[in-house]
């Protein structure tokens, strides 16, 4: 298959799946977070509950339909790109897919409608529902399609006629041996980044002594779970690891960047040159690699190298490298958050330690470049394979014209750019403004607000935020 | 190799799940269209309210056919969509941006022109993108020797563009009958006369379409051509019947009525597309035997779809209920404010 098109196919739908990882990754927490604060603001009445929900709720709309786009235009990208892909796996995968669109998609979709402008028009109880639907809508995506995609790691209970994939055993196919293990690590990791977001935001108002009463509820909620779950996630993640090792041993090997068999060096830094199959540039540290993959603490047991892989049948180092290490360090610093807000908590000074609150807001983004970091290392870590050890990624192509996918390709990064944009400029205002502080009751047409609300007719919905 | 009776099940399925997709979408691409008619700015925040609550659940049923054309015949799939590339891309764009700008319509208290153009557009580009690949459907696509499509234009004849005007009037007709059973005061009568405009015009072309269908399909003198060509011809009379209904009870009635006479033109459009080309999945080489899944993938996906399809249709309809009657801006302003 021409080189160029096959490029130009992995980068389309490469920049897609990472554009749209960004919105599942935080609409999940999100989801989880609202379901809690709408079933709180029931229970307890306090306003506290129904600010806060209404706030991210409306932040959580924007995502949630950038990321339905996103997804949409994944599902049809299987067969836009991928043609002799979605012949080839389509009985199997598309059926995970499909699961999803029947179990998952639907119930969010129909249910966010009633979540986004259900106020006032039906009963709490309907809301609270409505909302939990959102969420399980959510949750059963990630597990579906976290399903779809494992079996493309480790394909089983399938056989194969005439080049196409059909199930033998669903019950294989769908409890594949890498599915558990990448769910767990998948959805841990969107709730944290969920928390790191909603902590990073009440962090910002916590600086700016704002909407205090909104921002020590939300950044101790945030902060709690980014306490219990990050260590989780080290453990899942370190299980994922480990089962990668028997499943897909190139890819764990590219995660090194080791090219040197007697070594026993673990790399922090490499600049990699795998056509000369070494490193130009490479940080080491001595003895680390026998400690992580033997156990050795003794500096004995070397470190595996790539080279234990014929060449062409390597993953590209450089980005499964750096995909994992992206998401590696920037786990290690939400450890060090999580050390932070633990101490802190215990000395009662969660709510004073402004440097705590600077460095929360500044790492908001975290969780969803870490997600991001680990999906490229699972994707490109597979190559040349699409479906591991069954179908190469270069025989999968749709028989496109080159010069078509280049212009799609363009025309999708500049879409990107510019969602990405709008999303972030919205996300900015919508933190600038906060959370909407009226004591207005959901049922009545009153409020007791000392803003004056006009007629009907030019009816606002929005008020300047109080107490600034 | 003949067509299993599991796969024909599922063809109907599909039939059934593009059928909703075109009339739910339908109208709500057919009021995007409509935005243009409309002059006060106030209406068209009302207009534009009223497809919101809805629009997801709509829009949700095209990934239902495309997933499940992925599943029941993966090859249908991987020749179609490559052959459609080009239009796929632009509604798919079209209808994402429309998303968006009705989700910004709705964080702000009056209406804001850039998003309603930005809906206006994205209404009309995914309409006549849908209109080109149904076109596509009859037309056909002819393979090379490798099963690929033959050229990268086969969307793109006098066919598909007729069939793609006939799409977007029709979506029209059906948005004007949704707001007509929607919509208050003005908003209703404006809806009403648009439609009695509207539906000479969708009458003249519903004819243009399946008389030209007959004529433009590569596959009509293979199979049946009487049996197929009476069975169009009826389908015409009962389209001309609804639309002359149409626009007499547009007049007086209000409520779902009008609408459901509104899709009937639609309905029967496809209707005569997929009778003519039986048993062609995708004239003029691919048999929906050939594109057929393998049995393991039918057994799991009718026992799935057999349960969850009616538990989905009955919490949308429960979803639309809880918004039932008629759409007032007092309502929707206090949904987000309150």
């Amino acid at each position: 298959m021409d080189n160029a098109l096959v490029s130009a196919s992995r980068w389309q739908f490469a920049i897609t799946a990472a554009f749209h990882i960004i919105f599942p990754s935080l609409t999940v927490g999100l989801a989880l977070l609202l379901v809690f604060m709408y079933g709180t603001y029931m229970k307890t009445g306090k306003q506290i509950y129904l600010t806060t929900f209404r706030f991210w709720r409306k932040i959580f709309g924007v995502g949630y339909a950038i990321g339905l786009f996103s997804g949409v235009v994944l599902t049809f990208e299987f067969g836009l790109n991928w043609a002799n892909y979605a012949n080839a796996v389509g009985p199997i995968v598309s059926v995970f897919l499909y699961m999803e669109l029947i179990s998952a998609f639907f119930l969010e979709a129909t249910f966010f409608g009633v979540l986004m402008v259900g106020d006032g028009r039906v009963s709490k109880v309907v809301m609270f529902i409505s909302t939990i639907m959102v969420f399980l809508g959510t949750l059963f995506s990630v597990t579906w399609i976290v399903d779809a995609n494992s079996w493309m790691q480790t394909p089983a209970g399938y056989d194969m006629i005439n080049g196409q994939f059909r199930a033998t055993n669903w019950a294989a196919a769908i409890f594949n041996p890498s599915f558990g293990l990448r769910f767990a690590h998948m959805l841990i990791g969107a709730l944290i980044s969920a928390s790191f977001l909603v902590a990073g935001v009440a962090g910002y108002y916590l600086l700016k002594r704002r909407h205090l009463a909104f921002a020590k509820l939300t950044f101790s909620l945030g902060l709690g779970i980014i306490s219990l779950l990050t260590p989780l996630q080290f453990y899942v993640g370190d299980s994922t690891a480990v089962m990668d090792i028997t499943y897909q041993a190139p890819k764990t090997l590219a995660m090194e960047g080791n090219f040197n068999p007697n070594t026993t060096s673990w790399n922090l830094f490499i600049i990699p040159d795998q056509a000369q199959q070494r490193n130009i540039v490479q940080v080491a540290v001595p003895c680390l690699g026998s400690a992580f993959y033997d156990k050795d603490f003794t500096c004995h047991g070397k470190t595996p190298s790539m080279t234990l892989v014929p060449p062409q049948a390597q993953p590209p180092v450089a980005p499964t490298f750096w995909g994992f290490r992206l998401m590696y360090y920037l786990g290690l610093l939400m450890l060090f958050v999580t050390a932070a807000s633990i101490l802190l908590r215990l000395r009662g000074r969660l709510y004073n330690a402004r440097w705590f609150h600077r460095l929360v807001t500044i790492v908001m983004p975290i969780g969803v470049i870490a997600i991001i970091g680990g999906w490229i290392t699972a994707e490109t870590g597979r190559q040349p394979w699409v479906v591991y050890g069954k179908l190469m990624t270069s025989n999968a192509v749709s028989p496109l014209s080159t010069a078509e996918v280049q212009l799609t390709l363009w025309t999708f990064i500049v879409i990107y750019i510019v969602l990405l944009t709008l999303y972030i400029t919205y996300l900015v205002r919508a933190i600038r403004i906060g959370p909407e502080e009226r004591t207005q009751q959901p049922f009545s047409q009153k409020t007791t607000s000392h803003v004056t609300m006009p007629a009907v007719d030019g009816d606002s919905g929005i008020t300047p935020a109080l107490g600034d | 190799m003949t067509t299993s009776i599991s796969a024909f099940v599922w063809l109907l399925v599909m039939a059934f799940a593009l059928v909703t997709y075109v009339v739910l979408d339908g109208y709500d691409l057919g009021i995007g269209m409509l935005l243009l008619t409309e002059r006060n700015s106030h209406r068209r925040h009302s207009m534009m309210n009223i497809v919101e609550s809805a629009l997801d659940g709509n829009e949700i049923w095209l990934v239902m056919v495309g997933t499940g054309i992925f599943a029941g015949f993966p090859s249908l799939y991987a020749t179609l969509l490559p052959a459609l590339y080009l239009p796929v891309i632009l509604m798919l764009f079209s209808l994402g941006f429309r998303g968006f700008a009705i989700e910004m319509q709705g964080k702000y208290d009056s209406y804001q022109p850039v998003w309603g153009t930005v809906f206006f557009i994205g209404s009309l580009l995914a309409a006549i993108c849908q209109g080109l690949a149904i076109g596509t459907l009859l037309t056909g696509v002819p393979l090379n020797a490798n099963g690929a499509p033959a050229s990268q234009l086969s969307f793109l004849n006098g066919y598909t563009i007729l069939f793609a005007i006939f799409y977007v009037a029709v979506t029209c007709l059906m948005g004007a009958s949704w707001l007509n059973n929607k919509g208050e005061g003005q908003i209703e009568l404006n809806a009403k006369k648009v439609g009695q405009i509207l539906t000479p015009i969708v009458a003249v072309l519903l004819l243009v379409v399946t008389l030209g269908a007959l004529i433009a399909s590569p596959v009509l003198s293979l199979h049946n051509e009487a049996f197929k060509i009476a069975g169009v011809i009826g389908m015409i009379v009962l389209g001309i019947a609804a639309l002359v209904t149409l626009f007499f009870i547009l007049k007086n009635r209000n409520g779902i009525m009008p609408f459901v006479f509104s899709t009937v033109p639609q309905a029967l459009a496809l209707l005569s597309i997929s009778f003519i080309n039986y048993p062609y999945l995708l004239p003029p080489s691919m048999t929906i035997a050939q594109a057929q899944a393998p049995q393991s993938t039918f057994q799991f996906l009718l026992i799935a779809a057999g349960i969850l399809i009616p538990i989905t249709i009955a919490y949308q309809f429960f979803a639309q209920w809880l918004f039932r009657g008629k759409f007032t801006l007092e309502q929707g302003e206090q949904g987000k404010a309150a």
